[in-house]
């Protein structure tokens, strides 16, 4: 099939060849390393940080890490080391890593290039707004919360059992007597009570031992 | 045309409409998935229909299968229902969705609430008893509402109401028994609610019901 062709189309062909299998297992190899795994965008300033997420260098840009809790660390020469702990999952992608300069040649290089602190700040509210969105879409309760009569209050916190920050525990307020209203009062606002971890301020439970 | 180019023709002809076919197929294919529907007691007929996602009454679902024992299907993507027939039993809809990936529908349906209703008289002296022995305080500070019997029988969900005090209309408290070789235990300590996260190993339909109890009208 190839006796008619020179030498010269010979090696092209065999380069184009290598060209095509080397794209392929880039690609398979990439698949199979990024699977599971969540697309994670660092933003560094000043770019050239050196950043690790759990003592594992990565540097600014795209990567790719499984879900869970990291510890992010930044460190520059003239720049203070920074260090953040953020629980990576499909909602919270996102890493800003903003050195502040301890030298002097760092300060200058650092008012020089405010603008690129003012763009990551831009972004870090971008994200911020981005996680809030996620959080009401997970907790839709907490769009109407707290709500407040003269009898109860409801309201909600963070649940320190999820590392996420985004699952809620439910605060009622409610002198004895007038705990179910405060209950029933959940399921006037269009949610069933079942579905909550609820914690009841200054109760005991008189069943519990 | 020579005779080569019309054998390419064809050929290419043949490839292309095996192609096609091919794609529908696989097209077919990938959006089927087996559904195992798991008929867990002797006496049950499930029936299998394909929710219209277009109408808004059950009327017009289309029913796709129907079995009297455990077995497996073959369904298209899209959003299904099972309603179990049998005696005395409860006949809610079981749905389930197709998608990516094949499904295992269990079909352990309790008895219907006409059944449960009639049959709860006879155990509610047990439960009080239980009630009473296990949390002494209900005797004193707390009535017992007469409870409900839940799905095959062995769940038993009562109300304690607080008896009111001065200023004060007295918190209605929710426990759940479990009746296991013959016996009521208690499955849920009596709480102002009977969350999900709390109880894990009681149905969170119990649970629901439950807490809409308000325990003052029964």
């Amino acid at each position: 099939m190839l006796q008619g062709l020179t030498t010269n189309m010979k090696l092209v062909l065999f380069g184009v060849f290598i060209l095509i299998v080397g794209a392929i297992g880039y690609g398979a190899y990439s698949f199979i390393d990024r699977n599971g795994k969540i697309e994670v965008t660092v933003n560094a300033v000043p770019s050239d940080a050196h950043i690790t997420f759990n003592d594992v260098s990565t540097g600014a840009g795209t990567i790719y890490l499984k879900e869970g809790k990291y510890i992010v660390k930044g460190t520059k020469e003239g720049f203070n080391d920074f260090s953040t702990s953020i629980y990576i999952d499909k909602d919270h992608h996102s890493v800003n890593v903003p050195l502040v300069a301890s030298s002097d040649s760092a300060k200058q290089w650092q008012k020089d290039n405010l603008s690129k602190y003012t763009e990551l700040e831009g972004s870090a509210g971008q994200a911020a707004n981005d996680e809030g969105e996620a959080f009401a879409t997970k907790n839709p309760i907490t769009t109407v919360l707290p709500f407040e009569n003269l009898i109860y209050t409801i309201g909600y916190r963070a649940d320190p059992s999820d590392p996420t920050g985004d699952s809620i525990i439910l605060e009622i307020d409610a002198a004895e007597g007038y705990r179910n209203a405060a209950v029933e009062q959940i399921r006037n606002l269009g949610y069933d009570p079942t579905d909550f971890k609820i914690n009841f301020r200054d109760y005991k439970n008189p069943f519990s031992s | 045309m020579n005779r080569k180019t019309t054998l390419i023709t064809i050929v290419s002809a043949v490839v292309l409409i095996l192609l096609v076919v091919g794609g529908f197929v696989f097209n077919d294919i990938r959006n089927s998935h087996k559904a195992t529907i798991n008929i867990q007691k002797t006496g049950i007929t499930a029936e299998v229909f394909k929710r219209d996602p277009n109408a808004e009454e059950s009327t017009y679902d289309e029913k796709v299968a129907t079995l009297t024992e455990p077995g497996t299907i073959t369904l298209k993507s899209g959003r299904y229902y099972v309603i179990p027939k049998g005696k005395d039993l409860d006949e809610s809809q079981i749905s389930f969705d197709i998608a990516d990936k094949d499904v295992s529908v269990n079909v352990n349906p309790g008895y219907s609430a006409a059944y449960l209703k009639a049959k709860t008289a006879a155990e509610v002296a047990a439960a009080n008893t239980l009630i009473t022995s296990t949390y002494p305080l209900t005797s004193t500070g707390f009535s017992i509402n007469s409870g409900k019997l839940y799905l095959d029988g062995s769940w038993y969900g009562a109300t304690l109401i607080q008896k009111a005090q001065q200023k004060n209309n007295g918190d209605v408290y929710r426990l759940v028994l479990h009746k296991i070789d013959g016996k009521w235990q208690i499955a849920a300590t009596p709480q102002l609610v009977l969350t999900i996260v709390d109880n894990k190993n009681i149905p969170d339909t119990i649970l629901r019901d439950l807490n809409r109890d308000t325990g003052y009208v029964n």
